[in-house]
């Protein structure tokens, strides 16, 4: 079958695009404000066909990437007639395309003229969107309306410009509408570099060249997945997973995957999964198709460009309101980022029981959310901290597995030191690798990570969301699993257990510790 | 008087000599002592003085280009270093950012910290984030410190602390009593790198303390042997930035010399190129051991990063895309049959199997030599014999495990080699965006314009031009560099209550301070010029633009705000209203012109008859006759056709059938597709 015109266009192409995408990336973290997207990059970058579906991406944060396209889907059909040259759509709804309050996606058309063909978009986690506590990830929320603004697709951007009548209400629910006004215009900003740039590369290789080369990237890679995925054609396993806890009394939450290759198509079924849940790990539908796609690009698509014939002969099905697909008003905040790397631990262990070879040991599962707020002595202002912490990676047949790095479904940066404090009343005390926590085996997982924060602001609040601290990250193959992780608070020579989802008030002078997971280890460790 | 430049390869080392009077040039090759890299120098400068009747009190300058930092940090070979650095953050080093680089490997690995676990000690101290003293660093601490520090016995010492680049009082106080107490090389971050990110500073900061050591001693005893060589000579070196210090200016700043030896190539073969006004070319520099690649649009591009072996440095660089395949390197054969070239090269000792001094493997050379496209009775001229039968001998023990002919492989050996180049130009160009057929490739080492063709036609390239000595470009680079500091210094300032007077006075103590550095260096005045940036972004981002000044203004401030806010709305697309601007970091980039280079002229010849002819393998494994010309005999305006052979003392051209040559009166070979 032939896949393309001329290869060289081709590859020239598709690098185009993805170096479009890592220029928005560049941009939008270059003028962003906040540290969780200057300094951690917490933001995603892609480019996109008229249809909404995924052209092309940077490689920035896995679970925003693979949950993009239904967001632009959502604007297209809520606002698409409103969506003229120079507009762009602003969107966080968790129901309709969205992953959990605090990522706004900001959406922009391009035209050719008079059509609109193509999209670029951006998301990008604030550090406040309101809600109850801080930081806008509270540990223990029980519904969508305790965790800040929720913002159905709208146009925020008019003749290039930023309408700030448009978002007045964000502006008034966030701690913190300074930043986030410096924020969004970074996100703006993104999105003209971003079509700027497409309009040079039609200049270039004509609207038509580039349509052409959007149908023919998607087929390619829809082919080459199709082609790896063929030898495991009558292969069927399940797996089932536990969420520790919901933050609102349940604790042990199932998640259930059957994973069956048929001929030609994949199915991953999520039936048996638990009903959503009180509390606010619930994952909104476009962050788990996006941690299942995950999976499969890493397992079977080394060297694949990512785009939406990646996943084009995958077929998930999730049941309505489970805590995989949940309905309005279910809380959702940690579902985007725990219950996410959770999908991902269950979709591999089933598919290590079709072939362990290929699959490594649970990593920390958790992304170890931390969110400080408060007032700061210094300015007298409001400040809001947020940021998530490294742990274990799994160990894998040949490779032990890395200590301190974040996986699966995230990959932002740490907060520098010098960053941290100098925005924030804050003062860290340990950073350090958790020695020991890996789980051993033949091949070790990787150690987690000890971080110390000193909190000097004044009424401040301190919200936790993490996994793995009842659980342990498994191991493979009769390699042990990984540590389970901790949260304490110190102060005054005290030390008090934090629950792994906890919102408390604490007063200055305390200290918060977290101790992240190790990842399990794989195959049966030597005997001493 | 002459001026010589001074490259250093995997397996050569090159050398040109340039009379600045008359712009004639001479070169020289000698194998290259992995060693001790100056032993080839020197011996190099020797000779060639030699065989031109040259007096060593002629020698006004030496230029060199050296790969010694970059093989410590591939090969992890640097100083045994300890760090420093406050307690409570000694795994930092191990940690970096937290993140992987590939999002969708499930193996996400790092590279292994250059300071193992027991060699990062923590210190009892802390500033806050204004750069106030919180813990206060006592004498019996630093005591301590050094008393650990005596017990390890290192090379070298790294020490970083905390908000150092606000306040570097305590880092100051440790260092001091370290250079005091322990003999070893010593340095501090607020030195190497004074900006704030504490991984990015520590691991430069590190990698000076890993490199400093070796890279001195080696300029020192480079040196002394040049000084009782030439003792009217300077020595300079080539900087990673594609611009030149002197060699006693070195220490404290060992990472600057990072990629010397890549510098030359990129700024050599781009000066080939911008002769003969060319406007996007390829540069590839295939020595015996590597291959260095870049794509140069317009100009040279100097990064703020570099990374090399995997280990990041915040340290200026050219941008260049190293590989391992060059003339030397071995071709091989895996469990299931498959034939691989390189990495491994069989370097200068014992070289290509052709080369008869006890190596085995077959190589490139070999292939080539088998191929018929190198002459083994004029390998550098004819002052080394190649030995056909030895290449023959290692390359058929391939072809048996495989089953081809030497032929085949040989052609195979070739193919698999230029695959490997064109993956890594692939990775500069296309990956980049650009279209490499779009591009002109201008290919030298030893090595490179024997296999030119073969890379045009892999990558659609139509025309190539290789320079006037091939296997001396990079060492060309060396000679017409500029001598070259850069300076900085964070100035932070904010509007309204902006501190100009500070920023401009660091403005003009820069400029003052990097005039004097290269005055120093032996520099004339009327031929230094200054270029004056200032680093600035909006209050609340943390990364900057660079605003280029036009220099000597009397009111930088007020005259960048302008240039910020229209260069911010250019690439970004906005500027903020009512929004405080910041002044972040002053720079000066003063240059200083080496020497006039007065073109090359290729003396035009009457046109010249082959010089011979011999049988070449093509591509189809199909025998031609190839006529053989010398290079310095072709006349300007002669076309010569493929199949064909151009033999010079450090290279050797090959065309094949479809292709054609015209020698320019710039020196330059013009080889384009078709007649």
């Amino acid at each position: 079958m032939k896949m393309m015109d001329d290869p060289i266009s081709f590859e020239v192409i598709k690098n185009a695009l993805e170096s479009c995408a890592r220029e928005m990336s560049q941009a939008l973290r270059r003028t962003a404000f906040s540290p969780n997207i200057k300094e951690r990059r917490d933001c995603s970058c892609a480019i996109f066909d008229n249809a909404g579906s995924l052209v092309a991406q940077s490689k920035d944060i896995p679970v925003h990437l693979g949950a993009m396209p239904l967001s632009v889907k959502a604007c297209i059909e809520q606002v698409g007639n409103e969506m003229r040259q120079g507009t762009m759509a602003l969107l966080n709804d968790p129901f309709s395309g969205g992953s959990h309050l605090p990522d706004l996606t900001l959406v922009a058309p391009v035209y050719d003229g008079s059509s609109r063909v193509a999209f670029v978009a951006n998301r990008a986690h604030h550090a406040d969107v309101g809600g109850l506590s801080p930081g806008s990830m509270p540990g223990t929320s029980t519904s969508i309306d305790d965790e800040g603004i929720l913002i159905r697709p709208r146009i925020i951007v008019r003749d290039s410009e930023l309408v700030l009548d448009f978002i007045d209400d964000l502006l008034s629910a966030t701690r913190t509408p300074d930043e986030r006004l410096g924020d969004l215009s970074a996100q703006v900003a993104a999105n003209t570099v971003g079509s700027r740039r497409l309009e040079g590369l039609s200049n270039k290789h004509t609207w038509n060249g580039l349509l052409k080369t959007f149908e023919e990237l998607k087929r390619y890679s829809a082919e080459m997945m199709k082609r790896t995925l063929m030898p495991y054609q009558g292969k069927h396993a399940e797996f089932t997973d536990v969420m520790d806890s919901d933050g609102a009394g349940t604790s042990e939450i199932p998640i259930m995957v059957t994973v069956n290759f048929a001929s030609e198509r994949v199915q991953v079924d999520f039936t048996g999964t638990s009903e959503q849940v009180k509390g606010n790990i619930n994952c909104p539908i476009a962050s788990s198709l996006s941690s299942v796609y995950y999976v499969f690009k890493a397992l079977f698509g080394e060297g694949i460009p990512m785009n939406e014939g990646c996943w084009s002969a995958i077929d998930i099905h999730v049941p309505k309101r489970s805590i995989l697909n949940p309905e309005y008003p279910a809380a959702v905040a940690a579902g985007n980022v725990e219950t996410s790397q959770r999908i991902v631990d269950t979709t591999l262990g089933a598919l290590a029981q079709i072939d362990p070879d290929i699959v490594p040991a649970a990593s920390q599962g958790t992304m170890n959310n931390l969110a400080i707020g408060g007032i700061d002595p210094r300015s007298g202002r409001a400040f809001s901290f947020y940021e998530t912490i490294g742990g274990g990676a799994g160990a894998g047949r040949g490779y032990n597995g890395s200590s301190g790095i974040h996986t699966h479904m995230t990959n932002t940066l740490n907060t520098p030191v010098e960053s941290l404090e100098t925005e924030y009343p804050l003062r860290v005390l340990t950073y350090s690798i958790r020695r020991a926590s890996g789980g051993r085996g033949r091949w070790n997982g990787g150690d987690g990570i000890i971080r110390e924060i000193e909190i000097l602001g004044e009424d401040c609040t301190v919200s936790i969301q993490s996994e793995r601290r009842a659980s342990q990250p498994w191991g493979l193959k009769a390699g042990e699993p990984g540590v389970i992780g901790r949260n304490t608070l110190m102060l005054k020579g005290k030390v008090l257990e934090l629950a792994a989802k906890s919102t408390v008030s604490v007063p200055s002078g305390s200290i918060v510790r977290i101790e992240t997971p190790g990842g399990g280890g794989w195959g049966k460790p030597p005997s001493n | 008087m002459k001026v010589i430049g001074c490259d250093v390869g995997g397996s050569f080392t090159d050398i040109i000599m340039v009379d600045t009077d008359t712009g004639e040039q001479v070169v020289h090759k000698v194998q290259s002592t992995p060693h001790s890299q100056d032993v080839a120098v020197i011996q190099g400068i020797r000779e060639i003085l030699e065989d031109n009747g040259i007096s060593p009190a002629e020698v006004s300058l030496v230029v060199h280009g050296t790969t010694v930092a970059t093989n410590a940090m591939l090969q992890r070979k640097g100083a045994r270093v300890c760090l420093v650095t406050t307690a409570g953050l000694e795994d930092l080093l191990e940690i970096g950012r937290q993140n992987r680089e590939e999002i969708y490997s499930l193996q996400a690995t790092r590279p292994r910290p250059l300071v193992g676990r027991e060699y990062r000690i923590g210190v009892h101290e802390r500033l806050d984030a204004q750069g106030n003293v919180i813990e206060t660093l006592n004498d019996d601490e630093v005591e301590r410190i050094v008393s650990v520090l005596r017990k390890k016995k290192p090379d070298a010492v790294a020490v970083s602390l905390l908000f150092s680049y606000c306040n570097s009082e305590h880092e100051m106080m440790l260092l001091d009593c370290i250079k005091q107490e322990i003999e070893c090389y010593a340095v501090a971050s607020s030195q190497v790198l004074p900006e704030f990110r504490e991984f990015e500073r520590t691991s430069t900061t590190v990698l000076e303390a890993y490199l400093g050591p070796l890279v001195l001693g080696y300029l020192g005893n480079l040196d002394t042997s040049l000084r009782q060589l030439c003792p009217k000579s300077k020595l300079l070196i080539m900087q990673s930035n594609g611009g030149t210090v002197h060699s006693s200016r070195a220490s404290g700043r060992a990472i600057g010399l990072a990629i010397s030896g890549l510098a030359g190539g990129v700024m050599g073969g781009w000066y080939i190129a911008g002769q003969s006004g060319v406007e996007q070319a390829i540069t590839v520099d295939m020595g015996g051991t590597s291959c260095d690649i870049s794509a140069i649009v317009g100009k040279v591009v100097v990064k703020p990063d570099n990374e090399v072996g995997g280990l990041p440095l915040r340290v200026p660089s050219v941008d260049v895309k190293t590989i391992g395949a060059g003339g030397g390197s071995i071709a091989w054969v895996d469990d299931a049959g498959v034939l691989h070239v390189g990495p491994q090269s069989a370097g200068a000792d014992p070289g290509p199997a052709a080369y008869d001094k006890r190596g085995l493997e077959a190589t490139v050379t070999d292939a080539n030599l088998l191929l018929g496209r190198l002459n083994p009775q004029f390998f550098l001229g004819g002052r080394m014999q190649l030995n056909v039968d030895c290449s023959r001998t290692a390359v058929s023990r391939l072809s048996k495990k495989i089953g081809k002919t030497v032929n085949e492989v040989a052609l195979g050996i070739i193919r698999i080699s230029t695959s490997n180049m064109m993956q890594a130009i692939r990775e500069v160009t296309v990956e980049r965006g650009h279209d490499p057929r779009h591009f002109t490739l201008v290919p030298f080492g030893g090595a490179g314009p024997t296999q030119a063709v073969d890379i045009a036609e892999a990558l659609n390239i139509n025309t190539i031009i290789v320079p006037p000595f091939p296997g001396i470009t990079s060492a060309l680079g060396l000679v017409c560099a500029n001598l070259r500091v850069d300076l900085m210094r964070t100035v932070l300032t904010t509007d309204p209550e902006m501190d100009a007077e500070e920023a401009t006075s660091a403005l003009n103590e820069l400029t003052e301070e990097s005039q004097h550095r290269l005055l120093e260096q032996g520099a004339e005045k009327q031929h230094i010029t200054c270029e004056w940036s200032i680093d600035m972004r909006y209050v609340g981002q943390s990364h900057e633009l660079s605003i280029r000044l036009p220099q000597r203004q009397r009111e930088p401030l007020s005259a960048s705000r302008h240039l910020f806010e229209s260069e911010h709305e250019r690439i970004y697309g906005y500027r903020m209203k009512r929004r405080a601007v910041e002044w972040v970091t002053v720079r000066v980039v003063a240059r200083a012109k080496q020497l006039d280079l007065k073109p090359y002229r290729h003396d035009p010849l009457e046109g010249m008859n082959p010089h011979s002819q011999r049988d070449v393998i093509l591509e189809d494994s199909s025998c031609a006759r190839a006529e053989v010309y010398r290079r310095e005999q072709l006349s300007v305006k002669q076309q010569i056709n493929g199949p064909a052979i151009i033999e010079q003392v450090d290279s050797t051209t090959y065309l094949a059938p479809d292709w054609s040559a015209k020698q320019r009166r710039d020196g330059t070979l013009v080889v384009r597709r078709g007649r």
